[in-house]
């Protein structure tokens, strides 16, 4: 009986199978019109008129609050995103490009990587849409452009970074969680070290100020000012040592755990009470801070670091594939989202963004986060958009960057788990993974 | 003595099962934490917040991802068996020319990974209009080497050939042969090949990493890696995506489990 | 009747081997001829491409020590895992075949590991072997120990990428000696047992010596799927913002992963990975056909 069962269902298994064969050779695209369907009803309802733009980005704290706020105010328009990981944003549009599957309409390109996306040549040059530069916060405009003169994203906010700092845990160990007593004893790397030696003893080695090494190297990796890049050379030698001699010093201090950073577990220790300070870029204080220790309302605060610095950013470009009413209703939105009111008010108070946008960006009025709550009342805003962002530089990107940082974090983990490493011999380790990544022969690395 | 051994044997194993287990085990128990709680304890007994890691899930498209995933490992399952059955009976039961040479070049796709021709795997795909679908994600296990072989020593070994010249006798035509004799002597073959291949393609990654660039056809490993890119890492989320997606492999390995092993036992083994 | 004959020598073969060798052709063998034309290119994946002869093959030979250090990380992982794994599941084959009861439970529980999404592992290995929140370390420093950071040190993480392996096969390969043995007759025990040998003995004279066919399989299988590690390592060592190529001092870098890495990084060169994945191909050929060899050896004896 049993048997006859398995033969019954192996047959039927099979029937459907056959079925389903012939049903796909005849279709073709059969699948992709299955899995369209759902969305897809609704999308050809208003393709008569409106227009459906596609998006592709890891920000999902940023777009999903703008796309729906915009496509409630613009009926006529319809965002569709796909999420994908930040690491593997660069690679799915090579991929695609190399492939010749098509690409989103718009996307968000890291600025990290932004030399790479202005090699790919795939965006848009948006001053062609009217785009004027002179809007923008200057530095982060020019970081979008080309040599040309073109722009290719819009930067989606301004990025700068602070530490921010558990109170509690502040106050026990330093006597005061008030962030301007806080700054001036926190106003060198020095001071740091210092600290962080007196915070382990005290805690008989179960505290440390900062959660991982990367993380400290990341900070530093943006608050130095030398050039990834001059000309035909990578100035390598002496931007690791500006980062890592730091982190050694802070390391020999006792002043650094060894988590490795955005890791599940080291996210985890934003709502422990083992690290004092977070190197905090004003996007990770949605995107890291509350969303980790979403119960620690009140008990942050942030400073300044030794040196003011920006961290990260995101620009929206528009993709030249995309047809001439899609580039143009993308266009739209990124005005919609940057320059109108209705738009940066969204950006700043769903996701935390501030526009880049010179008109909003040092409007005093206009700055005011509505967060501030959440670090005990402290005037954030304040710190953040007028203090830091007038003092902020950033070194500009090269096209390896993407190597520098994995070799970076790469040494900064080994720098952490052996104790005993010397900056010579995480240098020597760095330049030999650096020389085997960076493949293009005529870039000497120093 | 007897005694000490056996319990011996008994203790050896249950450590090795647990240890079997244990990971299993944390996938699950984790899956029903908040993230930020997971890394805080031991989570060995599950906690209560399961339903809210599943709303989440839900939220996004996993039933489409798990669809998507249905999809191409029942397709690649059903197309591939049978590919690898047919070619299972031509060379046990026909003599023809060439058949050593055919023998060893199945012996040798076996050893192809689908995984080195990719980059031209992916241009091929391209200009046969196909990137945007799941079908490359379907193609590469029609041909699988591995099936091939394995159904080859299975009808050697479980097929009497009697039995296909007794009703050639009878007027019965090949391919009626092959559907109502061969196949179902068998079963227990292609049980277990569906099984192995279902686990393959239901668990592939780095074919669907290269292909996959739309929400809509993301398979169950892309979308649970896409959850780490919303806000945060949402491990509790993750995990429980993961432990649903275990769900089938569980289902068909526990009700196949039996035919697994007799297919297995008759197959490989005997190559 | 002659013609009958030929039908059966001619059309029926082709027939039912046609599919399999159109989809061989179309859907694997044509993929690798292409990635070998374009391993004499310089191509990264939009610009024009620029043909460039040997040159790929010759930087890989001369310039390239990560192909070097990938070969040979590849070998470590594979060489620590898989002859454990396979021993393993020979013994525990040997454990369970004669037991009356929980054979079937036994057998499920540990073929758990093998159906685990590699997703799924690569979380659950973090969580486990994690140096500040890993169980393995808490388990450690309650018995007194030291935490070892597994995952962040060149030294340890690529014992624990075989670790992965060992905990993920042991189960598979267990299950291919149980139906192993299961075929072995009884008489041959019965035989053995008559003679006066014990468990030990009749375990290597005869259980080890009459498996040497699924020995030899479970050898090429595993050693392919040795040269074609990446999901494990892979999954361990991608993050979002500590991601390194490799994991720690890139002592994780399979070939495959290095493969992977030259052709979708941030600095795509799909020719040169093109290169670097028929040169794994011809690694994997050569290999397998020393097993090969080894298998007909068999059927010759």
């Amino acid at each position: 009986m049993k048997k006859k069962l398995v033969g019954m269902l192996l047959t039927a298994a099979m029937v459907v199978g056959l079925v389903a064969g012939c049903g796909s050779s005849g279709g073709g695209e059969s699948s992709e019109a299955d899995s369209a369907e759902d969305s897809g009803t609704e999308a050809s309802e208003d393709a008569g008129e409106g227009v459906t733009l596609t998006y592709w980005g890891w920000d999902s704290n940023y777009y999903e609050p703008m796309f729906e706020a915009y496509m409630a105010s613009h009926p006529d328009v319809k965002i569709e995103a796909t999420a994908v990981e930040w690491g593997d944003m660069l690679t799915k549009v090579q991929q695609a490009l190399a492939s010749g599957s098509e690409l989103p309409t718009m996307f968000g390109m890291d600025f990290a990587l932004i030399e790479n996306w202005k090699d790919m040549d795939v965006c848009e040059d948006l001053t062609a849409y009217g785009f004027d530069k002179s809007e923008y916060v200057e530095i982060l405009v020019e970081k979008a452009s080309t040599e040309d003169g073109k722009v290719i994203g819009c930067v989606e906010n301004v990025c700068p970074a602070g530490i921010a700092y558990k109170r509690d845990l502040a106050k026990e160990y330093f006597g005061t969680d008030d962030p301007d007593e806080l700054s001036a004893m926190f106003n060198s790397y020095d001071a740091y070290a210092e600290k962080g030696a007196e915070v382990y003893d005290k805690s008989e080695g179960k505290v440390h100020l900062f959660h991982s090494g990367q993380a400290v190297a990341e900070w530093l990796y943006f608050a130095s000012d030398v050039e990834n890049q001059t000309g035909d050379t990578l100035n390598y030698t002496d931007k690791m040592t500006d980062i890592l001699s730091t982190l050694i010093k802070l390391r020999d201090a006792n002043a650094v755990d060894s988590y490795q950073n955005g890791t599940a577990e080291a996210n985890a220790t934003y709502a422990g009470s083992e690290h004092i300070f977070f190197p905090c870029p004003d996007w990770a204080i949605t995107y890291y801070v509350e969303a980790n220790d979403p119960d620690g309302s009140g008990n942050w605060g942030i400073i300044k670091a030794p040196v003011s610095y920006s961290h990260g950013g995101t620009c929206l470009g528009i993709t030249k594939q995309s047809t001439d009413e899609q580039k143009q209703a993308a266009f739209d939105f990124i005005k919609w989202a940057t320059q109108e009111e209705e738009g940066v008010n969204v950006a700043k108070d769903k996701a935390g963004y501030i526009t880049a946008y010179t008109k909003y960006t040092y409007d005093p009025d206009f700055i005011k986060r509505a967060d501030e709550d959440f670090f005990g009342g402290q005037n954030i805003s304040e710190l953040f958009y007028k203090e830091i962002v007038e003092e902020m530089d950033i070194a500009p990107a090269s096209p390896w960057d993407n190597s520098i940082t994995s070799v970076r974090n790469d040494l900064a983990q080994q720098l952490m788990d052996d104790k005993s490493m010397t900056l010579e011999k995480a240098l020597e380790i760095g330049q030999e993974q650096l020389e085997q990544l960076v493949t293009d022969d005529s870039i000497t690395i120093k | 003595m007897r005694k000490v051994k056996s319990a011996l044997t008994a203790l050896l194993l249950a450590v090795i099962s647990f240890v079997s287990v244990i990971p299993f085990w944390f996938m699950f128990s984790m899956s029903t934490y908040k993230s930020e709680l997971i890394f805080q304890g031991t989570p060995i007994f599950p906690s209560d917040y399961f339903g809210e890691n599943l709303k989440t899930i839900f939220a996004s498209n996993f039933v489409q991802s798990y669809g998507n995933s249905l999809f191409i490992s029942i397709v690649s399952m059903l197309i591939s068996v049978i590919i690898c059955a047919m070619v299972g009976y031509a060379m046990n039961v026909y003599q023809f020319r060439f058949k050593k040479g055919l023998h060893l070049f199945i012996m040798m796709t076996m050893m192809v990974p689908s995984q080195i021709g990719i980059i031209g795997y992916m241009i091929e795909m391209r200009n046969m209009g196909l990137n945007t679908t799941l079908w490359p994600m379907i193609f590469t296990w029609f041909a699988n080497g591995f099936g091939a072989y394995w159904m080859i020593s299975f009808i050697q070994s479980s097929l009497p050939l009697e039995l296909v010249e007794s009703a050639r006798i009878d007027g019965a035509s090949e391919v009626k042969i092959f559907r109502s004799i061969v196949i179902p002597c068998i079963r227990p073959g292609l049980l277990t090949l569906c099984l192995l291949i279902f686990l393959w393609s239901w668990n592939n990654y780095m074919i669907p990493l290269v292909f996959v660039n739309n929400a809509n056809n993301y398979t169950i490993p892309i979308f649970i890696k896409s959850l780490a890119s919303a806000y945060r890492t949402d491990s509790g989320a993750q995990l429980a995506g993961l432990t649903l997606a275990t769900i089938p492999l569980l289902a068909l390995f526990i009700v196949g489990s039996k035919s697994f092993i007799k297919g297995l036992t008759a197959g490989a083994v005997k190559g | 009747m002659k013609n009958k004959a030929n039908k059966y020598k001619g059309f029926w073969p082709a027939f039912f081997l046609a599919p399999f060798c159109i989809c061989f052709l179309v859907f694997n063998l044509f993929p690798i001829l292409y990635s070998f034309y374009m391993s004499f290119l310089d191509w990264n994946g939009y610009s024009e491409k620029v043909f460039v002869g040997f040159e790929n093959y010759i930087n890989i030979f001369t310039k390239d020590t990560t192909f070097w250090t990938s070969l040979v990380n590849t070998v470590k992982i594979g060489i620590v895992g898989f002859p454990i794994a396979i021993i393993l599941g020979l013994i525990f084959a040997a454990m369970i075949c004669n037991l009356k009861r929980f054979k079937n439970l036994l057998q499920t529980v540990n073929f758990l590991p093998y159906i685990t999404t590699p997703v799924a592992i690569g979380m659950i290995f973090t969580f486990i072997f994690e140096k500040h929140v890993g169980f393995l370390n808490r388990l450690i420093e309650a018995l007194g120990g030291e935490a070892i950071n597994f995952i962040g040190s060149p030294v340890w993480a690529p014992f624990v990428i075989s670790f992965m392996i060992i905990w993920k096969c042991t189960g598979y390969y267990m299950a291919m000696y149980l139906a192993g043995i299961t075929s072995i007759s009884d008489d041959v025990y019965e035989a053995a047992r008559i003679d006066g040998a014990n468990n030990v003995q009749t375990f290597f004279r005869i259980t080890i010596p009459l498996l040497k066919p699924v020995t030899i399989f479970l050898i090429i299988t595993s050693a392919i799927y040795a040269f074609q590690l990446f999901d494990e390592p892979n999954l361990l060592f991608t993050n979002q913002s500590s991601s390194t190529v490799g994991g720690p001092g890139q002592s994780c870098l399979t070939m495959v992963w290095n493969f992977y890495n030259q052709a979708f990084g941030a600095n795509p060169r799909m020719g040169y990975a093109s290169a670097l994945s028929c040169l794994l191909f011809l690694i994997i050929v050569v290999v397998s056909l020393i097993g090969l060899r080894l298998m007909n050896g068999k059927e010759e004896a």
